[in-house]
């Protein structure tokens, strides 16, 4: 008899952190480990309530604890917000498919563009370049917030940008604070005269459909292949398993043949970044 | 095929035998419409049959409308599905694929699937909505089904498509005989009459559905086409949830009484307005044209559902069904000469 695959794990909650007015940390034990590989997804349920897919944002190398970064804007991800330390949720998972970390990305130069909560899940890709940085040419991230303010993981963002291996530069579109030194403007206003030879380079890119357009079509205008550009295509990922039908993009599930795909695999088909 | 003969006088021993303890599901004509409904097998006194498909498909047993799907999975009885037809076995590889293969093995299919025998005839008839012959199908069994029957004169033929078939022929075929080309000639011969009938009905409705399908759906009609085809569209889900092919399916999470979570896995609908929605209102099928235009090319449009041709089989399901009169045959003809 094949396992359940729609039985979530139960996880216990230890910890919420506060990351920015909308979005929350969870920090979960899970029942028995789960070991995932970057860009994979997770199907997190609060019991009786309903699930939702997520990414998680701490490293793969690490499967006892697992945290998923949470911005509040549906009806379960309201009830996560208020949830406590102790509670307990279910996890299923890991699903889909991983970016190529130890294959196609091997001796590369990797540029990394960020948007918003998109930070979420490229911190657990971050996590997975650094520990084997040694393996790529070099790693350049540029990452948009709305505002300062809404800059999430903000020590590790300061650690990230002034003291680590990685060519890493934020830019806000606003600055609400008056104290921002770095550029303003969106993401693809400091995506001009990247370090990056193109023609050895793959892009990655994640965050709010709107961005994920607008830095794509950048990164064909700056030469970029299609297949070289790999996307985190979120869709209603609800069973996560590639039966349901609610994820259908073209011949693929995104739960299945994705989340991350390449611009190659999905350009010709309609309403791919709605 | 190695076809068999079955005597008429044998034909109840044989029904009673394969039965014989199981779940028997059956035809059974209710109000002038045939349903698969089961029935105590000591009630049966004939062959189970229908002159043509059923209102409910086969998927309504093997991936039940709502199903608890959030604990243990459980053992389920043996089963017997008489009144299978042609236009119900295509769907049946495309849920076999689709649940079976991949990455993760659907186990609550998969064990009522295991445990479904599965035993088709032939059309003797066919209703308004019937297009098999239109889409590359017949109304006659070739494969899939555990066992295929005939009607002839003096008894029935019959021929295992599966393993399994061929087992129930070895244990329950004692008093089978080898066919006779006569009662070959006599088969083939109605076959193609019924293969004709359907034809013919087809020309009398003015109905003529071009080869090239899935070239047509794929071409960027004006959403203008669509927009006035998806007009009556009330996205009741009729459609999917009759179709013998369409499988999708949301999960949904409540406490009971006693406060236990529950898991339920219930059919839905890609016709449905909030069917692709995302947390935050993100919806690329937002508009009602692009979500009836999306199904039709799930159904023409391969490897969309089917691996090769179409993952339609012509059963006019969604035509009957359809409260806004859509019939996807008259759909394509529209924009085929849109």
């Amino acid at each position: 008899m094949p396992e359940n695959p729609y039985k979530s794990i139960p996880a216990k909650l230890l910890d919420v952190i506060e990351e920015s007015g909308t979005i929350k940390t969870f920090v979960l034990k899970p029942e028995r480990p789960i070991l995932f590989e970057a860009g994979q997804f997770i199907e997190m349920a609060v019991p009786g309530v309903g699930e939702a897919p997520f990414t998680p944002s701490s490293s793969p190398a690490v499967s006892e604890k697992m945290d998923v970064t949470v911005m509040r804007v549906g009806k379960i991800t309201e009830v996560l917000h208020d949830l406590s330390p102790g509670a307990m949720l279910g996890l299923r998972g890991p699903l889909g498919k991983p970016y190529p970390v130890d294959t196609e990305f091997k001796g590369k130069e990797i540029l990394v563009i960020g948007g918003g909560v998109g930070l979420a899940p490229l911190r657990s890709l971050l996590y997975a370049l650094l520990d084997r940085i040694d393996t790529y040419k070099k790693v350049v991230v540029r990452f948009g917030a709305r505002s300062p303010q809404d800059i999430i993981y903000k020590d590790l963002m300061k650690k990230w940008t002034t003291n680590s291996p990685m060519d890493f530069v934020i830019s806000v579109d606003a600055d609400d604070t008056g104290k921002w030194k770095g550029p303003v403007g969106m993401v693809t206003t400091i995506m001009d005269d990247l370090p990056i030879n193109i023609s050895d380079a793959v892009a990655v890119v994640c965050g709010p459909p709107i961005m994920m357009k607008f830095a794509t079509l950048k990164l064909l205008e700056l030469g970029y292949a299609d297949s070289r550009i790999y996307l985190s295509m979120e869709k209603n990922m609800s069973c996560g398993i590639g039966k349901c039908g609610h994820c259908r993009l073209g011949p693929y599930f995104v739960c299945e043949d994705g989340p991350v795909m390449t611009y190659d695999k999905i350009k010709n088909y309609e309403a791919i970044w709605d | 095929m190695n076809w068999l003969f079955l005597h008429s006088n044998q034909i109840l021993t044989f029904v009673k035998s394969i039965t014989d303890g199981k779940l028997l599901i059956v035809p059974v004509l209710i109000e002038g419409s045939w349903h698969l409904q089961a029935q105590n097998p000591d009630s049966i006194n004939e062959f189970p049959n229908s002159p043509f498909r059923a209102t409910e498909s086969l998927k309504t047993f093997l991936f039940i409308p709502a199903e608890s799907v959030g604990g243990e999975i459980p053992s389920e009885k043996e089963t017997v599905i008489f009144g299978a037809k042609s236009c119900d076995l295509p769907a049946l590889q495309i849920l076999d694929k689709l649940f079976l293969e991949g990455a993760f093995e659907e186990p609550f299919y998969s064990e009522r699937r295991k445990k479904t025998i599965i035993i088709a005839e032939d059309c003797s008839d066919c209703l308004p909505s019937c297009f098999c012959v239109a889409v590359g199908n017949t109304p006659y069994p070739e494969n899939t089904a555990d066992l295929i029957f005939s009607d002839v004169e003096g008894g029935k033929l019959v021929a295992a498509a599966t393993e399994r078939g061929e087992e129930l022929l070895k244990k329950h075929g004692g008093s089978f005989s080898a066919a006779t080309e006569l009662q070959l000639s006599e088969q083939k011969e109605k076959r193609n009459a019924i293969k004709e009938k359907v034809k013919i009905s087809l020309q009398e409705q003015k109905i003529e559905i071009p080869e090239n399908i899935a070239e047509i759906l794929q071409k960027k009609w004006p959403d203008k086409i669509w927009e006035k085809i998806a007009e009556t569209c009330v996205e009741c889900g009729a459609c999917n949830f009759v179709c013998p092919g369409c499988h999708c399916f949301s999960l949904t999470d409540e406490l009971t009484s006693e406060g236990k979570a529950l898991r339920t896995r219930v059919w839905d609908a890609c016709l449905s307005e909030n069917f692709t929605r995302v947390a935050g209102g993100a919806n690329p099928n937002k508009k009602r044209e692009v979500r009836l235009r999306h199904r039709l090319e799930r159904k023409f449009i391969a490897p969309y559902e089917a691996e090769e041709g179409y993952a339609c089989s012509g059963c006019g399901r969604c035509i009957d069904a359809c409260i806004g009169k859509l019939d996807m045959r008259k759909i394509i003809q529209e924009v085929a000469n849109a």
